[in-house]
């Protein structure tokens, strides 16, 4: 290991040697199965139908709302969830370097493992459904990588904290995940604002700007791209605090 | 010798201090009780250059005083400083630090090497190569470093936990039970360590709960028992009390019948048994005489010892009795 990020080189090393990042290939290729379903079903699809599964059922219905939640819940609640289950942690704390510096080292070694997986995954996704049209649908690469960027970030900050704070994060994640995020922030207006899943679909669609593709009340890109930082922010500040606070053994 | 119950006005007298002496750890009036249970009660000591033993049986309150002192709990009560700072809070602390945890736990993915080079680039150390290499020398694991941490036995990874600790020189080394799981040879080389790193004058701080491998490197011990301060001071006077006490040593060896026979016959043992797990059980008031002949008799009669050790029950008895004297 060399260089400044040492931690960070850590944490990708702990991760890619894990099985949890297996989990988390197979949380986001699962549209992959769909796009080869769509495209076995209609051989012959129009552009629009293309465009529109890439972007309704695929991102914002399935990826934006419960994949990309789930595969960063994985990795994040295991950068420093695991060191704390497995008692290692004091090696790293024990150190001359800011708890701050740990945490944004450990993040960044999540979204490190976790962001690639994810972009592969959309990438295929868009290859296998486009197949023959790549052309009419080049311009959906960066909406949805962007997007699932601030998403992926957005979540890990979040479920990083969460590790700080319970052994038991995964569970906590899934049930925020599946009933915050998919059933709450989609019946109930209100929550739509502070919901993660919310401002990922909004990047999406606002930088996509494809009249097919719509929202209810999709947040301009600024607002999003904002309180996703800010969340970012506050979540990693209460992450290094926590750190300092906590009682290790 | 200083009794725990009897000196405990700092700073005229800081018990673990000789007189003058300034205190490199000082805990004073500490507690850490974790709801109902109280893991350390109001103890004050302080720690100076040289080896201390910190003894006591299983679940003293050792390792929450040692996790206590190196900032990784937070004392409910009272205050923990390092010359004369507090510890949390401050990471610019563990330059001169360094602890060696009761836990066995290492990145089992890293070799050896890649551990110690971990801590020492954690500690934003120059040159690193030279700085490894030497700390995996002062604990002999040349020969292995390079195998992964998974695959070391208890020893090795007691052994490259000292060397990860040791990496950035420090200045105060807290070492929780480093000689558990240690073979004779792995436990002979890393006493001769400690000894030198005392001699060094670095304040180092061994926890055991065995009486004996405490005598074979540190003068000053203090003693804890159900998370009180039991003595401190001397290890000799202390020795001398905890002696004239009645003690039971667990012994296993090839032949345990055999032995236990031949023991029956030594001026040293009270009583002999054999319990359920073939293991010898011998009771005896005198048991540095005890000590003594043991392996001299285990020769005589062509056994071969494994395991000579007081048991948990024995030491905590030992030890309660220091507490209510």
């Amino acid at each position: 290991m060399t260089g400044q990020f040492t931690i960070t080189q850590l944490t990708i090393r702990q991760f890619l040697r894990a099985k949890s990042v297996l989990v988390v290939a197979g949380i986001c290729v699962i549209p992959v199965f769909f796009a080869i379903i769509l495209r076995l079903a209609v051989p012959d699809p129009r552009i629009w139908e293309i465009r529109d599964f890439l972007a309704t059922p695929i991102f914002v219905g399935l990826f934006a709302s419960t994949l990309l939640p789930l595969a960063a819940l994985v990795l994040s609640t295991a950068a420093l969830g695991d060191e704390i289950e497995d008692r290692t942690l004091p090696y790293l704390t024990m150190k001359p370097s800011s708890r701050l510096r740990i945490v944004v080292e450990k993040y960044i070694g999540t979204l490190l493992v976790t962001v690639p997986i994810a972009w592969g995954a959309l990438l295929t996704v868009w290859l296998v459904s486009s197949w023959g049209f790549l052309n009419d649908t080049r311009d959906m690469i960066l909406p949805m990588l962007v997007a699932s960027l601030a998403g992926i970030a957005a979540f890990s900050a979040l479920f990083l904290l969460i590790s700080l704070y319970s052994s038991r994060a995964l569970l906590i994640g899934i049930f925020y995940v599946f009933v915050w995020e998919s059933l709450l922030s989609q019946f109930l207006p209100g929550i739509r604002t502070i919901s993660i899943r919310h401002y990922t679909q909004s990047i999406f669609v606002r930088l996509l700007d494809d009249p097919v593709v719509l929202l209810d009340g999709a947040s301009r890109t600024s607002t999003a791209l904002i309180t996703v930082g800010v969340l970012i922010a506050v979540t990693i500040g209460m992450a290094a605090w926590r750190l300092r606070t906590m009682n290790l053994q | 010798m200083n009794d725990a119950n009897s000196a405990s006005s700092p700073p005229v007298a800081i018990p673990g201090l000789q007189h003058g002496q300034t205190a490199t750890v000082l805990l004073d009036e500490v507690s850490k009780w974790y709801g109902d249970i109280v893991a350390v009660s109001n103890v004050t000591f302080g720690i100076g250059p040289g080896v201390t033993g910190l003894l006591g049986p299983n679940g003293a309150g050792k390792s929450t005083a040692l996790n206590m002192i190196c900032g990784l709990i937070a004392p409910s009560s009272g205050r923990i400083t390092i010359d004369g700072h507090a510890i949390r809070g401050r990471p610019d602390v563990y330059r001169r630090l360094g602890l060696v945890s009761e836990h066995e736990t290492i990145y089992p993915s890293l070799t050896g090497r890649e551990f110690v080079r971990l801590n020492a680039r954690l500690q934003k150390l120059p040159d690193v190569k030279t700085k490894v290499e030497l700390a995996i020398a002062m604990v002999d694991m040349q020969a292995a470093a390079d195998r992964k941490v998974g695959e070391y036995s208890k020893g090795m990874r007691q052994r490259i936990k000292v060397a990860g600790a040791l990496v950035h020189d420090p200045d105060i080394l807290l070492m929780d039970e480093p000689l558990n799981g240690t073979d004779p040879v792995q436990r002979a080389h890393l006493i001769r360590l400690i000894r030198q790193l005392g001699r060094d004058g670095k304040t180092v701080v061994v926890s055991s709960h065995v009486l004996e491998e405490v005598e074979r490197f540190a003068q000053n011990i203090i003693v804890m028992v159900n998370g009180k301060l039991a003595a401190v001071g001397d290890f000799r006077a202390i020795r001398n009390q905890i002696d004239a006490h009645d003690h039971e040593i667990r012994l296993r060896a090839d032949r345990p019948r055999v032995l236990a026979g031949a023991l029956i016959g030594s001026d040293a043992v009270r009583g002999v048994r054999i319990d359920e797990h073939n293991r010898v059980i011998a009771d005896t008031r005198d048991v540095r005489a005890f000590y003594r002949a043991v392996p001299k008799l285990a020769k005589e009669h062509g056994v071969r010892l494994y395991e000579v050790q007081a048991t948990d029950e024995s030491l905590a008895s030992v030890f309660s009795y220091l507490v209510e004297r």
